[in-house]
Order: C-alpha cells, then structure tokens, then sequence
C-alpha cells in the first residue's frame, strides 16, 4: 500500500505498508490507544499522535 | 490482504466509538457491479481491494466529515476509477515519450506525477495539517 502527496510529486512514492490488512490494523490499534476519538456530538475526528504505536506513528498513511 | 473478520473488527471499533457507520457508509459493491465500474479501464483490481470495496463502497460526501478515520475519506469505487481516469489524461498530456503502458495496473510514472487508483483521499494533506 502506497501514499502519494499530491501536493509533492517529485519525491519517489515507497509502499508503506505491507498489506490494507495491515494498515487497518494500525487503525484498529490507534482507535484502542485513543489516539483517535470520535466525537459524537460534532461528528468530528481529534488525533493524539503521541498516543499512537511506535511502529507506524510516522508512517504517511496514518 | 485484509478479510471480513479483519474490517468487521475495525467496524465494530468504530460503532463503538460511536462512529454513525450505517448512516454515512455507502453499501459494499457486488463483484458485478465492481466489474462494471473497471469496464473498460484495463485495470485488474488487487484481491485485497476487490474485498474492500465489496465491504463498503467508500462513505458518503460530505465537506467535512470522515468516516473510517481521522483526515482522510473512503472513496467510492466510481469515483476512484473517475479520479483515475482525470489523473490519466493529465499524465497522458503531459509525458514525454508516451507509450502503451499508460494502462498498466500498478500505475507509471510520468513527468506529471504517477497515476494510481486511490482508495482513500486525503484531505486536508499531512503537510497543511502541521501548518495549522
């Protein structure tokens, strides 16, 4: 699974995770830290980055 | 390669957090309909992008509102295929030495960037969030 910055189209793209499996994994595993909370009442998304698993915090595709 | 039991976790997780899911997912795609949606484009679809899309089809649009995650939208397949076929056109007038491998599954790169088949978009990007 590859990320692409559109906004940066001269740097090389590298996949960044070995399956979607896997990448939803991580999401899985942000939602149990809390590293992302859903709030109901807005329906918007807050991140906590520093709550997030050392293995994919810095990975583009979180 | 994700399976069911994988996305119904992750979806369980989500109503959980009390994520609306069945208000703002749009239902998953038979393999007929994914079959119409690539007609045409010559792409053979990943197996494990076959199962996502047969899982939902993406969420709906709205301007600012995300449903699988933080920042980024799920995108319905024919809008992926139409973003595909936007980013080919464009790749196409802008490469030199075009030839026939524009069609190719994985994408190319080209003097405009790459053109892939996007499951997700990201808005706003990474790089305008740590501006903020």
């Amino acid at each position: 699974v590859t990320f692409v910055d559109w906004e940066d189209l001269h740097t090389p793209t590298l996949p960044s995770a070995r399956s979607l499996g896997e990448m939803i994994g991580w999401w899985a595993d942000a939602l149990a830290r809390g590293a992302w909370t859903f709030d109901v009442s807005t329906g918007a998304w807050a991140e906590d980055v520093e709550r997030m698993g050392e293995g994919y915090r810095f990975n583009p595709l979180m | 390669m994700p399976d069911l039991a994988i996305l119904g976790e992750y979806d369980a997780r989500l109503r959980e957090a009390g994520v609306p899911v069945d208000e703002w997912a749009l239902p998953g795609l038979s393999d007929e309909q994914i079959r119409e949606a690539l007609a045409g484009l010559g792409l053979a679809l990943p197996a494990e992008a076959r199962v996502w899309w047969a899982w939902r089809n993406g969420e709906r649009e709205t301007a600012d509102r995300q449903l699988w995650r933080p920042w980024r939208r799920g995108l319905p397949l024919e809008q992926a295929v139409a973003q595909y076929r936007q980013s080919r056109a464009v790749a196409k007038q802008g490469a030199e030495g075009w030839d026939d491998k524009f069609g190719a599954p994985s994408g190319f790169p080209s003097s405009s960037g790459t053109v892939r088949l996007s499951l997700l978009l990201t808005a706003p990007s990474r790089r305008a969030r740590r501006r903020q």
